[in-house]
């Protein structure tokens, strides 16, 4: 009688480990709730996550606060993960907020799943505009996916190569370190801490020797003198781009510089002559003259720099099909001028281009 | 080349044909042809004759390919020269019909009850054949996510084997995971 039969009889516990890895870390550990032969399955899973802004537990009490849920928190992760003992992991996630204290034991665990062979590790220690440093691990070099959230490596000497690694995800503050021989790079998302009101470090410290394979580019920033740098070099190092988008927001006007004196970061100090620089350094964009067809812009002012970054594409990219750009809105608060920033978008129309077949959409972000 | 015949004898003594390219799918078959132990018919005896005309179609579809790419045979390169592979834009365009085309077919094939579902996955997991063995896991785990408890024992026949305190016990676990771990 088939009907009777518990299907899941037939296979074996290592097949049972593999089905409840496709599941979300929530949904394989309420299997263990199914029937006894269930009931420690679930600790075995190759798909690990643990995310502290969805864990609270009755045991504490909502007056005992934050800290001492993260404590809890922390406890449920270190006696889960001392029972685990698979050899390999598929995926390890771990949002945690501001994880000072517990660096040695999140190090420890870093390193046990490294161990075994992690695809995916996604870490994410933001808490209130804080940034957390990574553990002084060694990144596995066969890693796939690699996501680091507010959480940079300590040293610049941090320089690791990944020849496996498909998708690289930054989201924080630029800190010096090098990522090389991105030979398989199909994906990178790289968001260097606007909206989380970061600092805005140089970009311009992405140095090479760094190709990135991918075919769509995703740039969030804040369009001041050093990031236009920063981002024609990326581009040098993206040979296969197709698409290139870049979201825009504000950068950080003011900071304290050396000796304590306050300046604006369009400070002659970072007065840099792009085509000056490019002609020093012999730099050439093979890549971008060839294979570049469609550039996104959001958030566009037409500041300087905004406007010498678009200028620079339509004079190199000799393929280019299409330049989408959509100017700020109108942001509560703000004494913007969207009028004037959509009277600034269509200026570019009037560049000169290299590509015979440019069109453009040029977007108002207030009639989006 | 044309490529040579391999014969698989199932657990209950039928024979079926595949092309040696396609058996390299198969890890455990692979080990045997490159041990060069092939002696006439393999037999298989954790497969039936139901499920192994399944296993070889699939092997026909995949054989060949064993997911090297040239992006691969492109790591660890000398720095000192250029790294860039040729890229071709046409070559482009066909892996994406080809990876369309076979995603539609993983979907027609995949369109069976739960206990070939089953059979298939012990098939997979005995000849080693990893791309299979993810397709029918996968659909395993469709099954259960999203689902309740009760909806899951019901849907595959677990029997629920606790005590009356265990049960309670679980219950109140279930209530747990369902306040406090609110994920999504």
């Amino acid at each position: 009688m088939p009907g009777n039969i518990d299907l899941f009889d037939f296979l074996s516990d290592s097949l049972l480990i593999l089905i409840v890895s496709f599941l979300p870390f929530k949904e394989a550990a309420k299997t263990s709730i199914l029937s006894k032969r269930w009931r420690y399955i679930w600790h075995s899973t190759r798909n690990i996550e643990f995310n502290e802004s969805s864990f609270s537990t009755h045991h504490v009490l909502p007056t005992d606060g934050r800290e001492a849920q993260k404590h809890v928190f922390v406890d449920y992760i270190r006696k889960w993960m001392s029972l685990y003992q698979e050899p390999k992991v598929d995926r390890f996630r771990l949002s945690i907020s501001y994880p000072y204290e517990f660096h040695a034991e999140i190090e420890m665990w870093l390193r046990a799943v490294i161990n075994r062979n992690v695809d995916e590790l996604d870490l994410n220690f933001y808490w209130l505009g804080c940034e957390g440093r990574l553990p002084n691990v060694h990144i596995a070099t066969h890693m796939r996916k690699l996501c680091m959230c507010h959480c940079y490596p300590l040293h610049s000497s941090f320089n690791i190569s990944m020849p496996s690694l498909r998708s690289f995800k930054y989201f924080g503050s630029v800190r010096g370190f090098q990522l090389q021989e991105l030979t398989s790079i199909e994906e990178a998302d790289l968001d260097f801490g606007l909206a989380y009101g970061l600092p805005n470090r140089r970009l311009a410290s992405i140095s090479p020797p760094l190709y990135l394979e991918a075919r769509h580019l995703i740039i969030k920033v804040g369009l001041l003198a050093k990031e236009l740098l920063g981002i024609v070099m990326l581009l040098i190092y993206c040979p296969m781009l197709d698409t290139l988008s870049v979201k825009l927001g504000f950068g950080r006007q003011v900071k304290v510089g050396p000796y304590g004196r306050k300046f604006n970061a369009d400070d002659h100090l970072y007065e840099i002559n792009l085509k000056a620089f490019l002609r020093r350094h012999e730099v050439h964009f093979q890549g971008l003259k060839e294979k570049l067809k469609v550039v996104e812009v959001e958030g566009y002012r037409g500041s300087r720099y905004e406007e010498e970054l678009v200028h620079f594409l339509m004079e190199e990219a000799q393929v280019l099909e299409k330049i989408t750009i959509t100017s700020m809105e109108m942001v509560p608060g703000d004494q913007g001028h969207p009028d004037k920033y959509f009277q600034n978008a269509q200026r570019v129309l009037g560049f000169g281009r290299a590509s015979h077949s440019l069109t453009f959409s040029i977007n108002s972000g207030n009639h989006k | 080349m044309s490529s040579t015949k391999i014969f698989l004898k199932s657990s209950d003594d039928k024979t079926f044909e595949i092309d040696e390219t396609a058996a390299r799918a198969s890890e455990t078959l692979k080990n045997i042809i490159d041990g060069g132990c092939l002696d006439g018919v393999i037999p298989l005896p954790n497969v039936s004759s139901n499920i192994l005309p399944k296993v070889i179609e699939y092997c026909k579809k995949h054989g060949g390919d064993n997911g090297s790419s040239k992006k691969i045979a492109n790591g660890g390169v000398d720095k000192d020269k250029e790294i860039l592979p040729d890229y071709d834009e046409e070559e482009d365009k066909r892996e994406k019909v080809r990876v369309d085309e076979l995603k539609k077919w993983e979907e027609e094939y995949m369109d069976f009850d739960q206990q070939v579902l089953y059979d298939l996955m012990l098939a997979a997991n005995y000849l080693h054949i990893k791309g299979l063995l993810d397709l029918t896991v996968e659909k395993a785990a469709s099954m259960i996510r999203g689902r309740t408890p009760d909806q899951i024992r019901e849907n595959f026949n677990i029997n629920s084997d606790f005590t009356p305190e265990e049960e309670e016990e679980m219950i109140l676990i279930e209530d747990e995971w369902d306040d406090e771990w609110a994920f999504d």
